[in-house]
């Protein structure tokens, strides 16, 4: 058999688009209340298998137990989910990230970075909604028989390509023709393996939308406000914007033919369409504002755990982004100033120990300030070498507190400061 | 080049073995870390190199394993050097491993090892009565630890920290609750008391 470079080319890109294609369509096939997989199915296998991650979620050292936070949940998760509500499980981890996720088994987990980035009730049952639509609507079987037909599809192409480009290689009329057709067809292999990826990713693409519109109905139809999908997107996207990394800021741009999720801005666009053709307005100023002081009040109990928690992601401009939405009705002043302080504090660049001083000034004028406020000011004040401050500032706390368990430290601290043994050295001589 | 079965045995077993160098015993005694050192007051493990990403001028030490106790050991650190390091995820640009840094007040060291525990994935790390200490001369803090291992179970530990020369000093032993903490908390304890900063 005789084939030249060009007409094998020509037939390997027709495999590869073949393989590229999505096998399945997102379409509507829904799950049923109730429904369990049959034995000896793909579904079932997977079940097994999220049983096993549901064990271990149960017994997690990062799962919150608290009661009252669970049930709160567990009632946004059964009005979104309706019928299907006996069908669920929902796990409450300590996370900082913004994450929530529905197995196909309905082991259904939410993070508390999510809980501490969603600014209204709305936008939590918008998330539990669209993960709701990934579970009704199966998508992590299909998407995993749509893997798995791509694979197939990609392992014939990949052998036709072999076995075309070894006779291509052994008709070719020189060494070098040969090598070329050998390397094309190693190409070309290649090419095949990635377009089954790309494909992968862009079905996964084409669900994310399919559950972000199906998750804002559900809400919607339990009462939630449908643009709530797009808040917590654009959400998302400034918070990306503020990050202190290069990288992270630079990721909503990366979105490429791998990449998993619609970019977010579309989402927000898509989300706010489908509200628009339900004939929803926007909330208004003041409804928006009395959305946020309800959801607020429930998650008033775990606002500084949450925010000490994120701060450990080391990404204290996000961290701080985060606080100043957490502020805009002036809720919690006390503690969102003492914890963008300590934000501040602990990024410690350029001017942000002065910003700190200010925060931790400002948090004290509140109630709701922290007892170790005093302390954490004069640590800083401290560090800026303004020791009469500083002095003050730990004599406050020691006078406020004075059998806090730390009280000896911060009389350590007296005695250096005025021994003037706490002399400075330099972070950049060490 | 033909080898024989024997021959490619035995550079099997080479290269197998050659893994092994990664655990390695820490005798009873004086131990170096850098310019500092500790005394063991029994035989334990050095289990550092077990980890490909770890904190350079950090000795990881066991008995029974890592995840039933771990004791680290500290050289003088600077606000260069981690205290800890994920195994899997390692210190990136991006996602750097905490540092401390000079003149560090001892709520600082404090918040420093809890977040550089934190790091390596327990969860809900708590720290309670810090306690003065002495050594050689320097005043130092050391402190208690809970946490829970990825899995749930229950963590207890015990940490030091002391600064000297514009250095951190650390000593962090981990452990879980239910038996392996207090088996090995005396020899731990007596590790910290042993330590001579330079």
């Amino acid at each position: 058999m005789l084939i030249s470079a060009n007409r094998l080319s020509g037939l390997v890109a027709v495999l590869i688009l073949g393989t590229a294609l999505p096998v399945m369509a997102a379409d509507d096939i829904r799950r049923q209340p109730g429904q369990q997989p049959e034995a000896g199915t793909l579904e079932q296998s997977i079940w097994e298998e999220t049983r096993k991650s549901e064990r271990a979620a149960r017994t997690s050292g990062e799962r919150n137990h608290d009661p009252e936070l669970n049930a709160y949940l567990k009632g946004i998760l059964d009005k979104v989910s309706g019928d299907y509500k006996g069908d669920l499980r929902l796990y409450v981890m300590n996370r900082p990230f913004f994450n929530a996720s529905m197995a196909p088994n309905g082991y259904t987990e939410v993070w508390t970075g999510l809980l501490l980035r969603a600014q209204t009730e709305d936008e939590v049952a918008f998330v539990m909604g669209h993960e709701f639509a990934h579970f009704r609507q199966n998508h992590s079987i299909r998407a995993f028989e749509n893997v798995k037909a791509n694979q197939n599809a990609a392992t014939a192409a990949t052998i036709v390509i072999a076995v075309v480009g070894a006779g291509a290689a052994a008709n070719a009329g020189s060494y070098s023709a040969a090598r070329d057709i050998s390397n094309l067809t190693r190409g070309l292999v290649d090419a095949v393996y990635l377009g089954s990826i790309a494909a992968y990713f862009g079905y996964s693409r084409e669900t994310e939308g399919d559950a972000d519109l199906h998750g804002g109905e559900v809400a919607h139809l339990a009462g939630y406000d449908p643009y709530a999908g797009a808040r917590i997107w654009r959400f998302l996207l400034d918070e990306t914007a503020a990050s202190d990394y290069e990288r992270t800021r630079r990721s909503p741009s990366r979105i490429n033919i791998f990449g998993s999720h619609p970019l977010e801005i579309d989402r927000i666009s898509a989300i706010e369409s489908a509200a628009k053709k339900r004939g929803s307005t926007p909330l208004s100023d003041e409804d928006l504002k009395q959305q946020r002081l309800t959801y607020r009040q429930n998650i008033r109990p775990y606002l500084a755990q949450w925010l000490r928690d994120d701060l450990r992601r080391q990404d204290y401009g996000q961290t701080l982004f985060i606080i100043e939405r957490l502020s805009i009705d002036g809720q919690d002043q006390g503690l969102l100033n003492f914890y963008a302080a300590e934000a501040l504090r602990l990024r410690g660049k350029n001017d942000d120990l002065t910003k700190a001083v200010t925060h931790y000034q400002t948090a004290l004028t509140f109630e709701d300030a922290p007892a170790t406020t005093w302390r954490q000011l004069g640590d800083v004040y401290r560090r800026l070498e303004r020791t009469d401050d500083a002095l003050m500032a730990f004599s406050r706390y020691i006078t406020l507190h004075p059998d806090a368990e730390d009280v000896w430290m911060v009389e350590d601290q007296i005695t250096a400061l005025k021994s003037g043994a706490a002399a400075s050295v330099p972070d950049n001589q060490l | 080049m033909r080898i024989s079965k024997p021959a490619l045995g035995l550079a099997l077993a080479a290269v197998l073995l050659s893994g092994c160098s990664a655990v390695v015993l820490a005798p009873k005694g004086n131990l170096a870390v850098g310019t500092t050192s500790v005394t063991l007051s029994r035989d334990w493990t050095d289990i550092t190199k077990l980890y490909y990403n770890r904190a350079k001028k950090v000795k990881i030490l066991s008995l029974d394993g890592p995840g039933l106790n771990r004791l680290f050991i500290s050289e003088g650190l600077s606000s260069k050097d981690p205290l800890m390091v994920h195994p899997q995820r390692g210190d990136r640009k991006s996602a750097p491993a905490p540092r401390g840094k000079a003149n560090m007040s001892f709520q600082e060291h404090i918040e420093f090892v809890s977040t550089s525990l934190s790091i390596i994935d327990l969860q809900q790390v708590t720290s309670s009565a810090p306690k003065p200490v002495d050594i050689g001369g320097t005043r130092a803090v050391r402190f208690d630890i809970t946490a829970k291992s990825p899995e749930g179970l229950d963590l207890k530990g015990v940490a030091q920290a002391a600064s000297k020369g514009g250095l951190n000093y650390y000593i962090v032993y981990i452990a879980p609750a239910e038996h392996y903490y207090g088996a090995a908390l005396n020899d731990a304890v007596a590790t910290m008391n042993s330590a001579k900063l330079p």
